[in-house]
């Protein structure tokens, strides 16, 4: 095994442990569940950053997202970064609970890909080394990062809003936080999230006029982030508007996030001109 | 005899009984000052609530005090004993300090766990130590059975959970809008649990803003201590889109928030929660209610069934609490054998620094062996000797038996009395 292969395998581990600590702390089978929890998830995330380093330096390019273990691993690792440094106020045992079997479910699905696909050797095309491209890319992955925290926060959002409707007083109503946090959560990443898709795709239309000389080809990635950049759009247009309620706001977001996910991890296997593992 | 409790509680005594034996706040400390003169009794302390009447003391005496007690009650209440002495329970030594533990950390109270009685003991142990009743003794032991009611309660979720209506009321707000600050809170009608919910609410942070209320005067003067509107039966509806929290208290024998009342807020509300507290019964609120969106119901049954759910899982945590206490009567028996103890040992301490005094003072004469070498060796046989039954005496300080290593000591050295 190299040593990315290894270090995103540990990694990976790490990201496991942590989803496990904190289902134990919310199970009350570990009192201090959560500290622990909170220290694999950390130690998860350096360790994937030295992944990134090291197959930054392996293939010559800033930016390792070009085959699927490598985005995989960069969109777990971007999720990571937004929960760990950018919202470490809201970190708290459920939503680790959420976030963490995203993350693992990313990591794992790129540690798998990484050993079905060990003898492939990637070619960096010169267009992907291109500031343009690195933004697009930087922009596209932290957008998602945002929908991910949102898609935490409205998960727990519906189960606490379903404990309070069923007037079930049990362990979820004891450990999650109030409805209005868990909305502002929902919406707030939203508010960062649709400029920063916005703008990779802006980005990725420039790129793309630069790399290829056309602004626009119908490829499938480019076709369902489009999509997913409306809805998200919409979902802010709704909210402002209180044309939707809170628990409508909170349902779209989880769900847009899963077609997010599916997207994410299908369009990927389908030939089009954001698949660059060829 | 040492450490005694006599007293009666909830569990046993009826409230029209432990009611006549209740002791005033004014009264305490004069009912103190007169055990202490009048009665055989060394330290004596009362505490005294709706809940529990309890005497705890310590006595130097062979026999336990029960007939000092009776006769403080009768000084007091003019009580015959036949009419509550059946109720009566008490402990003495170790099971003494373990029930004061117990009361204390909240397991013996009616709500597990409660934090009221904490405040009630602190409070009994000052009226003792001011009325002069108390002295080292039970001084020690209640501040260590203060610091075992607080620890159970940061230790364990004994007290987590709201319990009591208005408690859970404000519990579930704060579910809803997070930690309260001035959500707007109208009332319909005036009653006691209404007026429970409210204070709860204002002190958690919510404000009071409508009362409404048919009757003008009560309204007002309601209205008036929470510094809100009094608003009349006819113009309430005209305010609801205002407010965050409903609280419906009155003896209507219909339901007077409607659903489509409600429907109609909600737009004008832009969909900010409402959370409607229906404590009347028959109910106010019409349960259709509950199915808009943003709009969180409870009823009286809903509100004890949160409750229940609550005390079901503080009872979770007795076990963990228990053992808590177990530990710390067992740190604390220990402390009282080593109080014990340290007389004899100091008799013994005595009786080696004599011998050795003596002994090594004879060698004065020898070559090198001056004032400081002696002192030197003195002081090392001293601690080499000492050593070991201190640690034995210890170790049974906590296992028990620490009264057979001082009747040895006294017997195989003849320690002076």
């Amino acid at each position: 095994m190299n040593l990315p292969a290894l270090l995103l395998s540990f990694s990976t581990l790490f990201y496991v442990l942590a989803a496990l600590f904190h289902l134990f702390s919310f199970l009350d089978l570990r009192e201090k569940g959560h500290a622990e929890a909170a220290s694999m998830l950390r130690l998860g995330f350096m360790v994937s950053v030295f992944y990134f380093i090291a197959e930054a330096n392996r293939y010559g390019t800033f930016l390792p997202v070009i085959s699927h273990d490598q985005a995989m691993a960069f969109f777990a690792g971007s999720l990571a970064f937004v929960y760990l440094v950018l919202l470490a106020r809201i970190q708290s045992a459920s939503f680790g609970l959420i976030l963490n079997p995203v993350l693992f479910f990313l990591m794992g699905f790129a540690a798998l890909t990484r050993v079905f696909c060990k003898d492939i050797h990637v070619n960096v095309r010169p267009e992907l080394l291109q500031t343009y491209f690195v933004w697009h890319v930087l922009s596209a992955f932290f957008a998602y990062a945002c929908f991910g925290i949102s898609f935490a926060a409205g998960v727990l959002y519906l189960i606490q809003h379903r404990e309070l409707k069923n007037k079930h007083a049990g362990r979820f109503y004891h450990k999650l936080p109030s409805l209005e946090e868990l909305e502002r959560l929902v919406f707030q990443p939203l508010l960062w999230g649709v400029p920063l898709l916005f703008t990779a795709l802006v980005l990725g239309l420039v790129w793309s006029k630069s790399a290829y000389g056309v602004y626009w080809t119908r490829d499938p990635k480019t076709l369902t982030t489009l999509a997913i950049l409306l809805i998200y759009t919409s979902l802010l247009y709704f909210r402002q508007t209180t044309r939707l309620s809170s628990k409508q706001i909170a349902l779209w977001s989880s769900v847009t996030f899963m077609l997010v996910m599916v997207t994410f991890v299908g369009v990927r296997f389908i030939h089009g001109s954001h698949n660059y593992f060829q | 005899m040492g450490f005694f409790v006599v007293g009666l509680n909830h569990k046993l005594c009826p409230v029209e009984i432990r009611e006549k034996l209740h002791f005033r706040e004014d009264h305490l400390q004069s009912a103190l000052r007169w055990a202490s003169d009048h009665l055989d009794i060394e330290e004596i302390m009362i505490l005294s609530t709706c809940n529990r009447v309890e005497f705890y003391g310590y006595h130097r005496g062979e026999e336990f005090p029960r007939r000092e007690i009776l006769k403080l009650i009768q000084h007091v209440h003019q009580l015959q004993d036949e009419d509550y002495a059946p109720f009566l329970y008490r402990y003495e030594s170790k099971d003494m300090i373990r029930h004061l533990f117990r009361v204390a950390a909240g397991l013996d109270s009616l709500v597990v766990g409660e934090n009221e009685i904490l405040g009630q003991l602190r409070e009994s142990f000052k009226a003792a130590n001011a009325a002069g009743s108390v002295h080292s003794l039970i001084y020690r032991l209640m501040e260590k059975a203060l610091k075992v009611g607080k620890s159970v309660r940061s230790e364990t979720k004994i007290n987590e959970g709201a319990v009591s209506i208005p408690s859970v009321a404000v519990e579930l707000a704060e579910k809803i809008f997070g930690k309260l600050t001035g959500e707007k809170v109208m009332v319909l009608g005036s009653g006691e649990m209404s007026t429970l919910t409210l204070k709860n609410l204002r002190d958690s942070g919510a404000s009071i803003k409508y009362i409404v209320s048919r009757n003008a005067e009560q309204g007002k003067t309601l209205a008036g201590e929470f510094g809100a509107d009094w608003v009349s039966f006819e113009g309430w509806e005209n305010y609801l889109g205002n407010v965050d929290i409903l609280i419906a208290s009155t003896s209507a024998p219909h339901p007077i928030v409607r659903g489509e009342q409600v429907k109609k807020v909600m737009r004008e509300r832009k969909q900010r929660p409402l959370f409607l507290i229906d404590i009347a019964v028959p109910r106010n609120i019409e349960p259709q209610v509950e199915s808009i969106d943003d709009v969180y119901l409870y009823n009286v049954d809903d509100l004890t069934g949160v409750s229940n759910a609550n005390l079901k899982l503080r009872r979770k945590e007795i076990r963990a609490a228990e053992d808590l206490i177990e530990k710390a009567v067992m740190d604390y028996q220990a402390w009282l054998e080593q109080l014990k103890a340290r007389p004899v040992m100091e008799r013994f301490e005595a009786f080696l620094d004599e011998v050795l005094t003596n002994e090594l003072g004879r060698l004065s004469d020898v070559p090198g062996m001056s004032a400081s070498v002696r002192e030197e060796l003195k002081t090392r046989i001293r601690s080499k000797l000492l050593h070991p039954p201190f640690e034995k005496i210890k170790e049974a300080s906590q296992n028990g038996g620490v009264n057979r290593y001082l009747e040895a000591l006294h017997s195989l050295f003849n320690l002076k009395k």
